[in-house]
C-alpha cells in the first residue's frame, strides 16, 4: 500500500473541504480590509480622492488630541465593560455548570440566549427606561422614600454606556465561561479537596486557573467588538459619551474624510490587537495545559 | 472617486441591497426616501392615477444615502435637505428638473427653490421645510427666561438643556446666538465665536437628541427642559398632553429647514412616473395633509398662503418678525469647518 | 501480613452499619467491618456492587445515611474530605494539567502551608520513591498513563496519610504495565507500612496483592478473608464464581456417614464428603464445586486419583504454560472445565478425543 498516495488524496480533499469558506472569509474579510489598508493612505478633499501615497492620515489619527482622548475613552470603557461582564458573567457559568442537573443545563444555556430574540435598539432603549430620569430604578427610589430628586447620573454618561454593552455582552462571556467549567474533570475538585484544601483554596487553586481559557475568550470577545461599538454611546452616551467609532463614521460621513476615517479603524484595530496580545502573553501558561 | 474600498463596497453591498430592497409595489416608480415618507396622505393623487403606490426603499440619514447611491443603489427619485443638495449634485447623482412637467412650478417657494438653480437649471423640487426653535416645558420653565437663546449657555440651566445632534441645527443656534442670521455669507471669524458659544453650551447639554421622540421623551419627563427643537417636537407633545411650547421669537430670532425631492441621474426606470409623483405631492390636499398632520411647512407656498396664518402660527410655521435663519447651501469649505469644529465640541475639546 | 494477628491489634479503620441510599437504590446495605495498620485490603466487586462508593465514605466525599466510620480512633462523622487522615488514588488520576509534576506532588503540602525547603525535599523524596526523579518541571500534560499514575501516588504519599484509598488505579494501565505496577504498588505499600485500600473489579489484581479481600455484592460484604482462603473456600456460589473459575456440579443428598455427607454429583457418580467441605451445610440448592486445577487427565497409568470418570473434549484453549480443557462428562450434558500445566501433559489431547478424567473427593466443596 503506498501510504503518501493516500495522504496526497486526503491532502487534496481537505484543500478541496477547506477552500469555499476560505475564499469566503478571504472575500468578506481580507478583500474589503485591503481596501481600508490603501484608503488609509490616500487623501480626500471633498468629492475628490488623491491616491498619492501619504502618512498623514495616521500622523493626524495618532498626534490629534482629539482622537487620542476619544481612542483612551474608547479603551477605558471597553476595559471596564469587559471587566464588568466576566466578573458578572463568572457566578452564572459557575451556577449553570456546577449547580444545575445536567438535564436542565441546555434549558439555561437557551434561557441565556433569550435577550438575542428581541433587537439590540429595542435593548438599549429598555436600559433608557430602567435608567431613565423617570425610569425604573429613579422611580422605585423616589417610591420608597431613599431620594427626593431622580438621580442624573444613571443616564447619558460613560457609565450607562457600560452597563448597556454588559448586558449586552454578558451571554457571549458566559458562554466560554461555561464551556471551560464543564470540561474540569470533576475529580480534580475532589483531588483538591483531598489533599486539604477547603472550598475557598480549592477553587483559587484549581477551579480558578483550569477555567482561565474560558475566561481569556470571554475577555477577547467582549473587548474586541466593545471597541467598535457607535450604537451605544450615542443612543446612552449623553454630550461626553462619544467614542472612537463615531468619530470614524463621521469621518467617513459627514466630514468628507473617508482616508482619516480609515487611519482611524486601522489604528483601532492596531490597539486592539496589541492589547489582545499583550494579554494572551500574560496568560500564555493557561492556553497550554489544553493540549 | 472609483476606489477599490468603494468598489468592494459595491460589490457586496449592491448585491445585498439589491436583493433585499424596497417594499414591493409599483416597481415603475422607486422613490428613496426618509423613513415614514411612505404616508399616502403625501401622494394620493399618485395612488388614483396609477391605482398602486410607488416602491419606496428607506434611509435613515442623508449621509448613508449618499453613500448608499454612489455605489450604485438605484432609484428614480431621492428626498435630501438642503445641505446635501450641493454635495449629490457634485457628485454628478442628481438629473435637472424638467419644470414644465411640474404643474404648479409657479406656486412652488421662490426662495427654496431658486437656492438651488444652478446653471440655470433646477435641482431640487422644495417640498417640506420646518422651523428649529427654542422648545420648553412651559409648566417648568418662567416666561422671562426663555426671551433669548442665551439661555442654553444660562448655568441655571446646566443638564437641563438638549441640542439637536445634527450640525446644521446646532451651528444655526450658535449663530444666531452670535448675531449671524444668515450663514451664506459666514466668515471664519462669525465660526469661531459661534464655536466658542457652542462650547459653553455643550457644558449644559443634556444630551444630543437624535430623533423627535428621544427629544419627546427627555422633555416629557422633565429631564431636559429647554431643547433647540424641530416644530414638530411640540406640536406631538401638546397633542399627548405635555405642556411643552415653542418660542420663535427670542430676540436672537431662529431657524428653518428645508428638504424636497430630487431626480436621481441613475434612476432604474423613465421619468414618466416621476413627475406623476412630484404633481400628487403638490395638490392642495397633500399641503393640508402635512400641516395637519406632520406639523411641516409645504413647498407649495400659494396653498400654504391659503391655509391662513391662524393655523400656521399654531404649527410654528407663521412668519415672524426676528431674524431667520435659513438653512440654505453654504460654502463647503466652512461647512466642513463646522462639522470637525461639531464633533470636538461633543467630545469635550 | 498475616491476618491472625492482625484480629487482635487495634483497628485503624472501624467500619459500622454504614447504609447508602441514592434515592430508592440501596448502594450499601448496613456495612460493618475492620481494617488494620499497615494491612492491604481490597474491596472487590463487579461494577455497581458498591464497593467505590465505600471507598468515598471513607474518604469523605459521599456522606452515609447511617452508621459509623472511625479512622484511628476518631469519629469521622461531619469531618469533611480534607480534613480526614486519608489520602486517594483516583481512577483518572486527577494530576492537575496547569501543573508541573513537581506543583501536582507538592500541591498538598502546600495546602498545609510547609514551608519552602520542605516542601522541597519532599517532593524530591517523594517522586524518588515512585521512580520518577527529576521530573518535577516537566508539565503534567507530558505524561504517559503509567507516569500519571505514579504522580498521583506520590502526591498523596507526599502526605504520609493514615490510610492510602486507591479507586481502581490501574484499570486504564495496559496489561503489562498494570502487571508491572502491582508488583511496585505491593512493594511500596510494604516499605512505607501505610494501610492501603484498593477498590477493584479485576480478581486476579485482588489476588495477588491484598493481605485481605471484601468480596462485594449488590452493597453487600459477602466474604472478607485472605487470597487463600478466599480462592481455596469461597463461601458461596457467587463468590466463588466472581474469584478464579469453579465448576460447578449438580448435587443430590443421598444421606449421612457420621459427619460426613453421601452424596450424588452429577457426572461424577456417588461419593462421601467430609463435612467440612461444606462450610455452610447443605440446602435444597446447594451444588458442587470443584476448580479445573483438580481436575486431572490422565495421560500416564501411574498418575492415581480416588476417582476416575470418563469424558470426550470439546474444546481446548493453550496458554503456553497451561491449557485449558473443556470436556462433556460421560453419560451427561454437562460439560467442565479442566486445567491442565502442558508440562504433565504426556500426548496430544485434541478435540473429539475420549480421555479419562482424574478427581478427588477432598477437593470438592458444596456451595449454596
Amino acid at each position: 500500500m503506498n501510504f503518501s498516495f493516500i495522504q496526497k488524496i486526503r491532502g487534496e480533499s481537505g484543500l478541496i473541504l477547506v477552500s469555499p469558506p476560505f475564499f469566503y472569509a478571504l472575500l468578506l474579510l481580507a478583500f474589503p480590509l485591503m481596501g481600508v489598508f490603501a484608503l488609509s493612505f490616500w487623501t480626500q478633499d471633498y468629492l475628490e480622492l488623491n491616491r498619492d501615497f501619504t502618512l498623514d492620515n495616521y500622523r493626524e489619527a495618532w498626534t490629534g488630541a482629539i482622537y487620542q482622548a476619544l481612542m483612551l475613552r474608547s479603551l477605558k470603557i471597553s476595559i471596564l465593560v469587559t471587566l464588568l461582564t466576566v466578573v458578572l458573567a463568572f457566578p452564572v457559568a459557575y451556577y449553570i455548570s456546577f449547580h444545575v442537573s445536567p438535564k436542565k443545563k441546555p434549558l439555561w444555556i437557551f434561557l441565556i440566549t433569550i435577550p438575542f430574540w428581541t433587537s439590540y435598539l429595542i435593548r438599549i432603549f429598555l436600559w433608557k427606561v430602567i435608567l431613565g430620569f423617570n425610569g425604573v430604578i429613579n422611580g422605585s427610589l423616589i417610591g420608597i422614600g431613599l431620594i427626593d430628586e431622580p438621580l442624573k447620573f444613571l443616564l447619558f454618561n460613560q457609565g450607562a454606556i457600560v452597563v448597556t454593552l454588559s448586558h449586552a455582552w454578558i451571554p457571549f462571556a458566559i458562554l466560554p465561561i461555561y464551556v471551560a467549567l464543564e470540561k474540569i474533570d470533576r475529580s480534580l475538585l475532589e483531588a483538591s479537596e483531598d489533599l486539604g484544601d477547603g472550598p475557598v483554596r480549592r477553587f483559587m487553586r484549581v477551579t480558578l486557573p483550569l477555567a482561565m481559557p474560558g475566561i481569556i475568550a470571554a475577555t477577547l470577545i467582549v473587548f474586541i467588538p466593545t471597541i467598535g461599538d457607535y450604537v451605544t454611546p450615542k443612543l446612552v452616551g449623553g454630550p461626553n459619551g462619544l467614542l472612537i467609532a463615531n468619530m470614524i463614521e463621521v469621518q467617513f460621513k459627514k466630514a468628507n474624510n473617508a482616508p482619516l476615517g480609515a487611519a482611524l479603524a486601522l489604528s483601532a484595530m492596531f490597539v486592539v490587537s496589541t492589547i489582545a496580545m499583550v494579554f494572551l502573553w500574560f496568560n500564555r501558561k493557561y492556553l497550554k495545559q489544553g493540549q | 472617486m472609483r476606489t477599490l474600498f468603494l468598489v468592494s463596497i459595491g460589490l457586496f453591498g449592491g448585491f445585498w441591497l439589491g436583493t433585499t430592497a424596497t417594499y414591493a409595489a409599483d416597481e415603475e416608480l422607486v422613490i428613496f426616501d426618509w423613513s415614514a415618507y411612505n404616508d399616502p396622505g403625501f401622494y394620493q393623487g399618485y395612488i388614483e392615477q396609477h391605482g398602486d403606490e410607488p416602491t419606496f426603499s428607506f434611509f435613515g440619514e442623508e449621509e448613508e444615502a449618499f453613500q448608499k447611491l454612489r455605489v450604485g443603489f438605484e432609484a428614480d427619485i431621492s428626498h435630501p435637505c438642503s445641505q446635501s443638495v450641493s454635495k449629490w449634485h457634485e457628485a454628478g447623482l442628481l438629473d435637472p428638473l424638467q419644470i414644465d412637467r411640474i404643474e404648479r412650478w409657479d406656486q412652488v417657494n421662490e426662495t427654496m427653490k431658486e437656492a438651488f438653480k444652478i446653471d440655470g437649471e433646477y435641482y431640487l423640487l422644495p417640498a417640506d421645510w420646518g422651523t428649529t426653535a427654542l422648545a420648553y416645558r412651559a409648566d417648568l420653565v418662567p416666561e422671562e427666561d426663555i426671551q433669548s437663546l442665551q439661555v442654553f449657555v444660562d448655568p441655571k440651566y446646566a443638564g437641563k438643556v438638549s441640542i439637536a445632534d445634527n450640525v446644521d441645527d446646532a451651528y444655526a443656534l450658535a449663530y444666531l446666538a452670535t448675531g449671524v442670521s444668515d450663514w451664506t455669507t459666514v466668515t471664519e471669524s462669525d465660526l469661531e465665536r459661534a464655536s466658542a458659544w457652542l462650547r459653553e453650551a455643550h457644558k449644559n447639554v443634556r444630551d444630543y437628541w437624535q430623533d423627535g421622540a428621544g427629544l419627546s421623551q427627555l422633555m416629557a419627563s422633565g429631564e431636559v427642559l429647554i431643547a433647540w427643537a424641530w416644530n414638530e417636537t411640540p406640536v406631538v407633545m401638546q397633542s399627548e398632553g405635555h405642556d411643552v411650547r415653542m418660542n420663535r421669537l427670542t430676540k436672537e430670532g431662529s431657524s428653518t429647514w428645508f428638504c424636497g425631492y430630487v431626480d436621481l441621474a441613475n434612476g432604474p426606470n423613465d421619468d414618466s412616473k416621476v413627475y406623476d409623483f412630484f404633481n400628487a405631492w403638490f395638490e392642495p390636499r397633500s399641503v393640508e395633509y402635512i400641516v395637519n398632520e406632520w406639523g411641516y411647512g409645504h413647498g407649495n407656498q400659494a396653498e400654504m398662503d391659503k391655509l391662513g396664518s391662524d393655523i400656521l402660527v399654531e404649527m410654528g410655521l407663521g412668519p415672524i418678525n426676528v431674524p431667520v435663519l435659513a438653512q440654505k447651501p453654504m460654502n463647503h469649505t466652512i461647512r466642513e469647518q463646522m462639522i470637525a469644529e461639531f464633533e470636538l465640541i461633543k467630545a469635550g475639546f | 501480613m498475616n491476618q491472625e494477628t492482625n484480629s487482635e491489634a487495634k483497628p485503624i479503620i472501624r467500619i459500622e452499619s454504614i447504609l447508602k441510599n441514592y434515592g430508592a437504590i440501596e448502594a450499601l446495605k448496613s456495612i460493618s467491618f475492620n481494617i488494620y495498620q499497615g494491612e492491604f485490603l481490597t474491596l472487590l466487586g463487579p461494577s455497581g456492587c458498591g464497593k467505590t462508593t465505600l471507598l468515598r465514605v471513607i474518604a469523605g466525599f459521599e456522606i452515609p445515611n447511617s452508621g459509623l466510620v472511625e479512622i484511628d480512633g476518631n469519629n469521622m462523622e461531619g469531618i469533611p474530605a480534607n480534613q480526614r487522615p486519608t489520602n486517594m488514588v483516583f481512577q483518572s488520576y486527577a494530576v492537575f494539567p496547569h501543573m508541573t509534576v513537581g506543583e501536582n506532588v507538592a500541591y498538598g503540602l502546600k495546602a498545609r502551608k510547609a514551608d519552602k525547603q520542605t516542601i522541597s525535599e519532599e517532593v524530591n523524596k517523594a517522586l524518588a520513591m515512585v521512580g520518577m526523579e527529576g521530573f518535577n518541571d516537566r508539565p503534567s500534560t507530558a505524561l504517559s498513563g503509567g507516569q500519571r499514575q505514579r504522580v498521583a501516588l506520590a502526591r498523596a504519599l507526599i502526605l504520609k496519610p493514615k490510610v492510602l484509598l486507591l479507586d481502581e488505579p490501574l484499570s486504564a494501565l495496559d496489561k503489562r504495565l498494570r502487571e508491572q505496577m502491582q508488583s511496585e504498588l505491593r512493594q511500596l505499600q510494604r516499605s512505607v507500612g501505610i494501610t492501603f485500600i484498593l477498590v477493584t473489579h479485576d480478581q486476579e489484581e485482588a489476588l495477588t496483592m491484598s493481605d485481605r479481600i471484601a468480596v462485594m455484592f449488590d452493597g453487600k460484604i459477602e466474604q472478607l478473608a485472605s487470597p487463600q482462603e478466599l480462592y481455596k473456600r469461597p463461601t458461596n456460589i457467587q463468590v466463588a464464581n466472581f474469584v478464579g473459575t469453579m465448576n460447578f456440579l449438580g448435587l443430590d443428598l443421598i444421606g449421612q456417614k457420621g459427619t460426613d455427607f453421601v452424596v450424588e454429583i452429577e457426572g461424577l457418580g456417588k461419593t462421601t464428603l467430609p463435612m467440612d467441605q461444606a462450610p455452610l451445610g447443605y440446602q435444597s440448592n446447594s451444588m458442587a464445586g470443584i476448580r479445573p486445577e483438580m481436575f486431572t487427565i490422565i495421560t500416564n497409568k501411574s498418575q492415581s486419583k480416588t476417582k476416575v470418570v470418563k469424558g470426550r473434549i470439546v474444546e481446548t484453549q493453550y496458554f503456553g504454560d497451561m491449557t485449558y480443557f473443556d470436556a462433556n462428562l460421560e453419560g451427561t450434558d454437562k460439560v467442565v472445565t479442566i486445567s491442565m500445566r502442558n508440562s504433565d501433559i504426556s500426548f496430544e489431547i485434541n478435540i473429539g478425543n475420549d480421555v479419562e478424567i482424574g478427581w478427588n473427593p477432598n477437593s470438592i466443596l458444596v456451595l449454596s
